[in-house]
């Protein structure tokens, strides 16, 4: 595990044990669910910026891509079909509009940053100008089922219950599902090689555009499940949802110490800095601080990580060159 | 000779309007060694990415065991058994040294699934095979330059190469290695592998090749078996220039402040113990082999890596150096080894180039007519041969940009210009040219340390050569013993 | 004197990208002043877009002068949340006059903006890490002390200059020709400009010309920290009201202006000229698609394919005319 992975955890139980010291009841099932769930969507979407960020770019269309395809598939798709073909429906469109993405960054040759802000201008244009802009707070019936069924409730000591959805498990399948594909397949270290160096990976026989297309395609999909399951756990669609959250995505991911230039990050890396944040907003009320500290706390905390991250970067190995005592010097 | 493995047939690359290749026709046979010689510049390094697919010819066709392509893509390149070294390696950065052997082979061969015992097993297996050490399980990123050069060397090792090509290929080694690597090509030569070697070291290019093929300019001059060929007149036909060579003329202002004086200079565990001196007028270079500590000092000098202990004086004035800027200040310049990435700003103006260091200012604006003026002076100063003062180095042909670099130190007329290594990878042609400006300004008291490996070269032009050995200076060489046998013994001792 | 000019415009950039943008936004005038002349063309329209454009184009701006150093600021616009928030609190819950609000909410842009510039230029963080890390900090911190509310009740005098005109023209168009001015000095005419250039282009080599290179990104960052607390007060006077996420969507619209522009994210080249041109583009870009009375969403679809089409005709336009081809280093 890379040191920033492991500090992450450092931190994360530090601020477990530091919480659970004032508020014993923190410890336990219903703090793991209510983090759990906060992370949930943010941990697909982490996952899918990671892996576009591994191949050496920086995707800000994924939130217009998520809510762009859930918002269609709830208010076009089929009403009362299976959650399966919903949710299907769904990342296919994702997976569409990510292809999108990867043939403008091909064929316009620019970055995948200006790339994607010009997509993702044009993703929440389309949604709002042509699909709508109202709040859908009626779901389809297997959509309203699914936001209600759960894996586990347990009974809070002091109020209510707290429940973990099912979902969950369609998260884990997907995280695992690209850890797999980054370790174990050609295209998947393919990525990374085209992200630590295009060009040499191009000599070494790796299709760059491939890959490419294969990382947006990937990356567009999981958008898109992440859209349909954020609109199925809050049980309405809202187009304006994530309006300007890219960067907190990205924070969370940097956080979880995939390097911004690419070539470098871990599924695990990009869960743990979405959990982190949710672990943190959750402690700050029984810390005693205000909610509202949340996102200067984050921040904080970022800027830690950076530096953290970049000091070990620059962190050279130098080899010594002096031997022991002086040589005898000889001046003829 | 038994018919080629691969060969080039009348090929022609062309970028934009700049003709790198015009019909050029070279066979390489099984267990030769071929070695592709030329200046900069002169398109070596386009035919071997050609051949290997990284570029698609403007014209003609790559012939692979019989079969033409008209453009061969790199995986089906090494589908067909072809590996190339590249001059900058094209590793991975991220990847281990281990990843970084094994996986072309894997893409070529259509492979599915990655194993990463399986890549770790084949990288050992070629390391072992070319007989050196490098350490696998870290990112080549986080490698020396020489370990990465043998990762890019293991490679190429790695599979069951029937042509291997190796672009300068020897140019961060040591000796050992070099013998190392030369011991493997004996290896792959008997078992019939055909072999393009491309070097600027006339030594390397008569000991190891079995046929010469010169270009110039993009085409085919001659080629030839080596004994065909003296160094004198393979340089000839490289630059289609006559040789030529220096007088070394005795400094001048000596008994004056020395240029520059360097006591106690240290810096754990690089270096200890410096000391040494510039005299005005005065030409010293600085041998070493890579490794020795020889680049260490001199960014310590100039402030790049500053000392920890020390003095430095200039012109008899003590000058604390913690940053480059303050060397600058103090007359202090320094051309570092890698001059396009590292020496000039290869999209910006060329007059910008050469006012980079000294610009004039006057009350916090640009001086504007002071820095046209300047840009004037080093133009002609330097013959520096452009179109407009205002088009990007980029432009620029090799020699003139050694020049631009040159004289953006000259401007600020330096008592001292420190060269790390000023002509490697210059062709033999650009190389006079800078050892000319060098002569000339030393002539009007300008001290020169020169950082080279290149023995003859030293010899050639410094009044005496200080030797490095493990972060010391351990030798001084002078007058009658400042022979290339004396140096290489007390460089290699 | 006109030889002087011709200069000035040509530091400014030459570039066929600057060209293409001026066909671009005459294009833009040209097609909604036939579309629509008795909306497009009022004089109503005209001050719409007069009093738009100065803050997205100060915000691009300070964007503009991060990516000429090859960085970027993606916390330009927390900082001026937090500017506007700074002062407007002065203002109301501190009864000062707006004068020494706006002095303090500039302070506080210096001070964020040298945080920026300490992190990228002495800790070698890079700027987009650095930025997107501060950002969070700046706009968390205008949160709090926003309460998370917008701060209204601002006095009459502070959003009074939001409409104050001189010469027929808004304060506040003004207050940005004379930001572009001042950058565009600096960038031209120094040698801090100079060599923010040079260590755009190329870091390493302007580590080996001498050139103090944290010195001149934190002198960076701190101008496009002081350039997003102009921007910021602008904001809030407009609006007659600061809080700490107003525009957050101004941060992908000021890359987009600077790309628009020409300007080089690599690094190297920055034209003032071509970030207000475009700036003022895409506001007559949007005041024209309005004014045919389409969805305002349209006008974000519109403002995404033209920065695809200008994207694609930097990289094509230039294989097509063949005059300057890039061209990889050949051996």
């Amino acid at each position: 595990m890379a040191n920033q992975e492991l500090l992450l955890v450092g931190l994360m139980v530090l601020l477990i044990l530091g919480v659970s010291l004032k508020f014993p009841d923190f410890f336990g099932l219903q703090t793991l669910f209510n983090v759990l769930t906060a992370s949930m969507v943010g941990m697909l979407f982490a996952v899918g910026v990671m892996l576009v960020l591994v191949s050496g770019g920086i995707d800000v269309s994924f939130l217009a891509v998520g809510i762009l395809s859930a918002y269609a598939t709830v208010k076009y798709g089929p009403q009362d079909d299976s959650a399966v073909v919903v949710f299907a429906i769904s990342t296919a469109i994702g997976l569409g509009l990510g292809l999108l993405n990867a043939a403008v960054v091909i064929v316009a040759r620019t970055s995948v940053l200006i790339a994607t802000l010009a997509t993702s201008s044009i993703y929440l244009g389309a949604m709002f100008a042509f699909i709508g802009g109202e709040v859908i707070s009626t779901l389809p019936q297997p959509l309203q089922t699914l936001g209600t069924t759960h894996l586990i409730t347990v009974k809070g000591e002091v109020r209510g219950t707290t429940s973990l959805n099912v979902l969950i498990l369609v998260v884990l399948v997907v995280c695992v599902l690209v850890w797999a594909f980054l370790h174990f397949t050609i295209a998947g270290r393919s990525v990374f090689a085209v992200g630590g160096d295009a060009e040499a990976a191009s000599r070494a026989a790796i299709s760059v555009p491939r890959t490419r297309v294969l990382v947006f395609a990937i990356a567009g999909a999981v958008a898109g499940l992440a859209g349909i399951i954020s609109v199925t756990l809050s049980g309405r669609a809202d187009p304006t949802t994530f309006m300007g959250r890219e960067l907190d995505t990205l924070a969370a991911v940097v956080l979880g110490g995939v390097a911004i230039a690419g070539g470098k990050g871990t599924v695990r890396g990009a869960v743990l800095g979405v959990l982190l944040i949710s672990l943190v907003t959750a402690s700050l009320v029984p810390l005693g601080i205000p909610t509202i500290w949340q996102r200067a706390a984050v921040g904080a905390l970022l800027i830690g990580g950076i530096l953290l991250q970049t000091a070990i970067s620059r962190r050279q190995r130098i080899r010594p060159i002096l031997d022991a005592p002086a040589p005898e010097v000889t001046n003829a | 000779m038994s018919a080629p493995i691969v060969e080039a047939v009348g090929v022609s690359k062309r970028f934009g309007g700049v003709q790198a290749l015009t019909d050029v026709s070279v066979a390489f046979g099984p267990g030769e060694v071929h070695c592709i010689v030329g200046e900069n510049g002169c398109g070596k390094s386009t035919l071997l990415k050609v051949i290997s697919g990284a570029y698609r010819p403007t014209s003609g066709q790559v012939v692979v065991d019989g079969t033409a392509y008209d453009h061969l893509t790199p995986r089906q390149a090494l589908s067909a058994g072809i590996e190339v070294i590249y001059q900058d390696f094209s590793l991975m950065p991220n990847l281990t040294a281990a990843e970084n052997i094994a996986l072309p082979g894997s893409v070529a061969g259509g492979r599915r699934l990655y194993s990463r015992t399986a890549a770790r097993t084949l990288a050992e297996r070629a390391v072992v095979r070319l007989g050196v050490e490098i350490e696998l399980d870290i990112p080549v990123g986080e490698l020396t330059v020489a370990e990465r050069q043998l990762t890019a060397i293991a490679r190429a090792l790695a599979h069951e190469a029937k042509f291997i090509a190796m672009d300068e290929p020897t140019t961060a080694l040591t000796w050992k290695e070099v013998d190392a690597l030369f011991a493997a090509v004996g290896r792959l030569k008997e078992a019939g592998v055909a072999l393009a070697f491309i070097s600027h070291k006339m030594q390397e290019i008569f000991s190891i090749a079995e046929r010469v093929t010169v270009l110039r300019n993009g085409a085919v001059v001659t080629s030839g078996r080596p004994d065909e060929f003296t160094h004198a007149s393979l340089a000839e036909t490289m630059t289609g220039r006559g040789s030529q060579s220096f007088d070394r003329v005795a400094p001048r202002n000596k008994g004056r402040a020395p240029a520059l004086k360097v006591t106690g200079l240290g810096r754990a565990p690089l270096f200890a113990d410096v000391d040494l001196e510039i005299g005005q007028g005065e030409i010293v270079g600085l041998a070493g082999l890579l490794g020795s500590g020889r680049t260490e000092i001199a960014e310590a000098i100039c402030g790049v890596k500053p000392a920890q202990t020390g003095t430095i004086e200039v012109l008899g004035r003590p000058t604390p150096i913690n940053a480059l800027a303050d060397a600058v200040a103090a007359g202090i310049g320094y051309v570092p080894e890698d001059r396009l990435t590292q020496g000039l700003f290869l999209d910006q103006p060329i007059g910008d180039n050469i006012v980079a260091t000294h610009l004039p200012a006057r009350r916090g604006f640009l001086n504007s007519r002071a820095i046209e003026r300047r840009k004037a002076r080093v133009v002609s100063d330097l013959r520096i041969k452009l179109g407009k003062l205002t088009d990007p180095v980029r432009s620029l042909s090799g020699g003139n940009a050694q020049r631009v670099l040159l004289g953006k130190w000259l401007v600020g007329e330096p008592k001292v210009l420190i060269l790390n290594g000023p002509t490697v990878g210059v062709d033999v042609g650009s190389k006079f040219d800078i050892l000319g400006v060098l002569n000339a300004q030393s002539l009007q008291g300008l001290g020169v340390l020169i950082i080279s490996d290149d023995v003859p070269e030293l010899i050639s032009m410094c009044h005496r050569v200080l030797v490095v050995r493990s972060g010391r200076i351990v030798r001084e060489l002078s007058g009658d013993q400042l022979r290339e046998d004396t140096v290489v013994a007390a460089v290699t001792a | 004197m006109p030889e002087r000019f011709r200069r000035v415009l040509l530091t400014m950039g030459t570039r066929a990208s600057f060209i293409r943008l001026l066909v671009v936004a005459v294009a833009i005038v040209v097609v909604f002043g036939i579309l629509n002349p008795t909306v497009f063309l009022s004089g109503q329209n005209l001050q719409y877009v007069e009093l738009a454009s100065p803050e997205v184009a100060i915000l691009s701006l300070a964007m503009a002068l991060t990516m000429l150093t090859a960085g970027i600021d993606l916390s330009v616009v927390s900082i001026a949340n937090l500017s506007g928030v700074v002062a407007a609190l002065i203002m109301t819950n501190g009864h000062q006059p707006p004068g020494l609000a706006m002095l303090a909410a500039v302070g506080v842009a210096l001070v964020c903006g040298a945080v920026n510039g300490l992190l990228v230029g002495y800790k070698h963080v890079p700027p987009i890490l650095a930025t997107l890390a501060t950002g969070q900090l700046f706009s968390g911190l205008a949160l709090v002390a926003s309460s998370g509310t917008v701060i209204k009740g601002l006095p009459d005098s502070f959003t009074r200059i939001a409409l104050l005109t001189v010469a027929g023209v808004p304060l506040i168009f003004w207050v940005m020709l004379i930001a572009a001015v001042i950058v565009g000095i600096v960038v031209a005419k120094t040698p801090l400009g100079f060599r923010m250039r040079l260590v755009g282009a190329n870091p390493t080599a302007a580590d080996f010309s001498g050139i103090r290179r944290a010195r001149v990104l934190l002198a960076t960052y701190v101008m496009s920290g002081a350039l997003g607390g102009v921007a910021g007060l602008i904001i809030s006077a407009r609006a007659g009201g600061a809080n700490s996420d107003y525009g957050s969507s101004y941060v992908l619209l000021a890359v987009v202006i600077a790309v628009l522009a020409g300007v080089d994210p690599e690094g190297g080249y920055l034209t003032v000229a071509g970030v207000v041109i475009a700036a003022i583009a895409m506001q007559l870009l949007g005041a024209g698609l309005l004014s045919l009375s389409v969805s305002s969403h349209v006008v974000n679809i519109c403002q995404g394919l033209l920065l695809v089409t200008m994207v694609l005709l930097n990289t094509w336009g230039t294989a097509l005319s063949t005059v300057f081809p890039r061209r990889r280093v050949t051996a």
